[in-house]
Formats: structure tokens, C-alpha cells, sequence
């Protein structure tokens, strides 16, 4: 028992975008109310796969809330509707149902997990919370996705990974496709995702962007966690603490 | 026993309310697209395939002088081979290409991924409602276009000679042996499911790039037409080793 609300132990895998872990194998554990940052392309999307599922593992276990474990002998993509629903992913850019409305494309988790039904929930409420959470403005609602820019279908991917409430929430490149300005607005809603005890994971480029969101580092060579951040250089640091004074203005 | 419980009920089924409802939606989805946008066309097929056959087949009976024979030939042709024919190759050109490059156009976009990263089982919500809502689309085409084919019949009966509604009726009720009913549903149902099921696995299978989605579609065709044709000359047999050629 540690405690975290996902812990990776020693892991060493594969998904279908490239092999994880085989230097130094990945050990974290993300506690509730931390937010970790893992730097890197390709790679943290799969790190991502590996941790929803849908890669093999070759060695380690990964551990969701001290309760839940997948080792080697779990196969990709088998019992893993549990595992899911206990974790909000969202994805880099694609992934929004094009044939459903964008409150649809966020209803669907709760309306297809029985959520109104049994949780007493009148219908559409969550979906309405979440959208309004990440100011996705109502009259474009009922308008699918593929009307709009793709910050909003950024924020609607957002939307629709915390709509079930997860107590882990992944975000594949959160601030990528969102204008600079609106970048303060997500800081800002990390913080309050934070605060209310989600363990946020989050895969960047973007240096100062993380920075000034993270708890702690994944090392991106020793694949452990850090908060000493003497592998990334100074303009980068400086430009997060530009970024944390303009959320501090904005707010 | 476990793994036909695993591969086919488990698989296709869902159980839980919040899944049932989902499948409901979009098994109704795929009715109104395959069955009810294409019923108008159906008909027109129907009305002009029955006729001209009528009129061929009378032309025919006429030369032997056997024309009270006409509605005894018309079962045989339009309800036993040419409708659940007709209604299987209008569904794969119309319904089995457009639901293959579907999918193959969802699977590039991630959608299938995000499904399952949603904890949505993708039998349950992209499958099961299109096979189950093909075969029953399949029936309900191959009814619309048996009905407007019997009507174009009548018709084409009456080109070169007059056939009286009643007559007509009758000598087709006559030659209708239960057991063709079932056959019918089977051909419809178990072609119209294999069709889709075809089409999703081929659009499903799409591995690289968007500009393959084009190639998919051809795929599904070409694999639907082979199977569709075999399962219905397989069940064709079958009823006539059972059942014999009752002339």
C-alpha cells in the first residue's frame, strides 16, 4: 500500500506507437492532488497506451489506487473496462466521435456506464458540468466536431476524460492546439482539477507549459521522478515563471 | 462451449442498461440508413424486375401454351432466388461499402481507439448494431422488394395478355410451400449479417495511412459478393436436396 492513485513499478513495454522502458524501465507513483509531467513526443503518447491498457506489458506491474494491478500476464485491450473507466484520457487531438453532437461526444461515458440511471443524476448534467467547466460555449453544443477550430475540440477531448470524475486524469499534450493566450485558462483548470484531489498526468512539449504545472518530472533518461530540473535549460524555466505571473494576473 | 459464449453472446450482447440503450440507438441508426433511405429504391427495382421478368417468362409459357403456369415460375424466380439476390447486392453496393469506409475512416480518426480508452466495448457500440442492423434491414428490403416485385408481375402478366388480379393471386398463393418463408428469412437475415460483418472487419482492418480508406471499401465489396453469393447458393442447394424440385 503507497498510497498513490497510480503507481508504475519497474516498467518495461511496448504499444503499437514504439517500446518504452527498455534503458531504464518507468517507476512513478502519482499521489491524489499531484500533477506529473512526463516531457517527450512519441513516446509519452505511448507511455499513455501502456498505462490505459492497450500496450503489452514485457516486465513491471502498474497499480490504480493501491487496489487494481496489470503485470505481464494481462493481454492489451482484455478486462480492461474497469480499469478505464477509473481513468480519464484524453487524447492529443483526435479521438472525438464525428457523428455525435459535442455534449453527445462528452454524454456518451456517462449515458453508455449507466451513470444517470444509477447514480440518480438527471440526464446530461455531467456532460453540462464538464463543458461548462472548460468554457466550451453552449450554442456550439449541438454541433459536431468537425464545425469547429481545434481548441474547442481540445477542450471537448478535456471535457469528455474528466466527465465520469476520475480520481486519474491523463492528458496526451494538453496545451498543443490551444491559442497562446487561453494557455493562463488551463493552468488555472489544472489547479482547481488539483485541488480537488485528481492525480493528473501530463504528457508536453511545451517546457514552460509543464513547468509551471508540475509537482514533480519524469526524467526523460533515467525514467524516474525528479523536481530538480537541471536537464532543461534556464530560458525554459524562465519562461514557465512568466507564464505562472500571468496566471497569477489573469486570476 | 465457453469460447462460443466468449466470441459470440459476451461479444454481441450487452447486457447492462446503459449499453442496451446505446446498442438500441444505433441499431435503429442502421435500419434508417440501410432499410428506410433505400425503400423507395428497392420498390422502383422491385416493380420493374418483377415486370420484366413477367413479361419475359409469359412470353415463354405462351410459345408452350402453359400460361397457368405463370405464377407457379414467378415463386420460383422472384421469392426463392431473385429477391434475397437483388436486396443482398443492392445492400452490399449501397450499405456495405458506405459502412466499410465508415469504419475505416473512424479507425484512422482514432474514434475506435477512444471508444475503447472509454471503457466502450466496440462489439457492443460499433458492431453489434451494425450485423444485427443488417440483417434485419436485408429482410425488410428483400419484403419491399418481393411485394413491389409481385405488383410489377401482375403487371408485366398483363402485357401481352389479361391475367385477373384474383387469378393471379391465387396461382401464386398455390405455389408457396411454408417451408420457403423460412428459407427466405434465413437467406436475408444470415447474408444481410455476414455483409456487414464483412464490411466491418475489412474497414476495421485498415492499418496505415487515410489514403488507404478507398482501397477498403473495394475490399468489402469483392470479399461481401463472394461470401453473400455462396452462402446463397449454399442454402439454395439446401432447400432443394430437402425439399425437391416440386414442378
Amino acid at each position: 500500500m503507497t498510497g498513490a492513485a497510480l503507481e508504475l513499478r519497474n516498467v518495461v513495454g511496448r504499444s503499437t506507437l514504439g517500446a518504452l522502458g527498455a534503458t531504464f524501465p518507468i517507476n512513478f507513483g502519482l499521489k491524489a492532488g499531484d500533477v506529473g509531467v512526463v516531457f517527450g513526443g512519441k513516446e509519452t503518447s505511448s507511455l499513455f497506451r501502456l498505462v490505459m491498457g492497450s500496450g503489452e506489458l514485457e516486465s513491471g506491474e502498474i497499480v490504480l489506487e493501491d487496489s487494481m494491478k496489470r503485470d505481464r500476464s494481462s493481454r492489451p485491450d482484455h478486462d480492461v473496462a474497469a480499469w478505464r473507466k477509473r481513468i480519464g484520457f484524453a487524447f492529443r487531438e483526435k479521438g472525438l466521435l464525428s457523428n455525435l453532437t459535442l455534449f453527445d461526444n462528452v454524454d456518451l461515458p456517462a449515458k453508455y456506464h449507466g451513470l444517470y440511471r444509477k447514480g440518480g443524476v438527471k440526464p446530461g448534467a455531467l456532460a453540462e458540468r464538464a463543458m461548462k467547466e472548460l468554457e466550451v460555449d453552449p450554442e456550439i453544443w449541438k454541433v459536431r466536431p468537425n464545425r469547429i477550430s481545434w481548441e474547442v475540440r481540445k477542450k471537448v477531448l478535456i471535457a469528455r476524460a474528466i466527465v465520469l470524475s476520475p480520481k486519474v486524469l491523463i492528458l496526451d499534450d494538453p496545451s498543443a492546439l490551444i491559442a497562446t493566450p487561453q494557455v493562463p485558462f488551463l493552468v488555472r483548470w489544472i489547479r482547481q482539477e488539483k485541488a480537488k484531489g485528481t492525480a493528473i498526468l501530463i504528457g508536453t512539449n511545451d517546457y514552460p507549459f509543464g513547468l509551471a504545472v508540475a509537482d514533480w518530472v519524469l526524467h526523460p533518461i533515467t525514467n524516474d521522478v525528479t523536481t530538480k530540473y537541471d536537464f532543461i535549460d534556464d530560458a525554459w524555466i524562465k519562461s514557465a515563471e512568466l507564464l505562472l505571473s500571468h496566471v497569477a494576473k489573469a486570476a | 462451449m465457453a469460447s462460443i459464449y466468449q466470441s459470440v453472446i459476451a461479444n454481441y450482447i450487452p447486457w447492462e442498461s446503459g449499453h442496451r440503450r446505446e446498442f438500441a440507438r444505433n441499431l435503429l441508426l442502421q435500419i434508417y440508413f440501410t432499410f428506410v433511405q433505400s425503400a423507395l429504391m428497392v420498390s422502383m427495382l422491385g416493380l420493374f424486375a418483377g415486370a420484366a421478368i413477367a413479361v419475359q417468362t409469359n412470353f415463354g409459357l405462351a410459345l408452350l401454351g402453359t400460361n397457368d403456369q405463370l405464377g407457379k415460375l414467378l415463386v420460383f424466380i422472384i421469392f426463392r432466388e431473385v429477391t434475397p439476390l437483388v436486396a443482398s447486392m443492392l445492400m452490399i453496393a449501397r450499405s456495405g461499402t458506405a459502412v466499410a469506409a465508415e469504419m475505416a475512416t473512424i479507425k484512422v480518426q482514432q474514434e475506435v481507439e477512444a471508444l475503447n480508452i472509454m471503457g466502450i466495448n466496440v462489439y457492443h457500440y460499433v458492431l453489434a448494431p451494425r450485423i444485427f442492423g443488417g440483417a434485419v434491414s436485408l429482410f425488410c428490403m428483400a419484403c419491399n422488394f418481393l411485394f413491389f416485385a409481385a405488383l410489377g408481375g401482375w403487371i408485366g402478366a398483363n402485357v401481352n395478355s389479361y391475367f385477373p388480379l384474383t387469378q393471379y393471386i391465387t396461382s401464386v398463393a398455390q405455389s408457396i410451400r411454408t417451408w420457403d418463408f423460412l428459407f427466405f428469412f434465413l437467406k436475408t437475415f444470415i447474408v444481410g449479417g455476414v455483409v456487414m460483418r464483412i464490411a466491418c472487419n475489412r474497414g476495421l482492418s485498415l492499418q496505415n495511412a487515410p489514403f488507404e480508406v478507398p482501397i477498403v471499401p473495394i475490399r468489402a465489396v469483392v470479399a461481401a459478393l463472394t461470401v453473400g453469393m455462396g452462402v446463397h447458393f449454399t442454402l439454395s442447394v439446401m432447400y432443394y436436396v430437402i425439399f425437391g424440385i416440386d414442378l
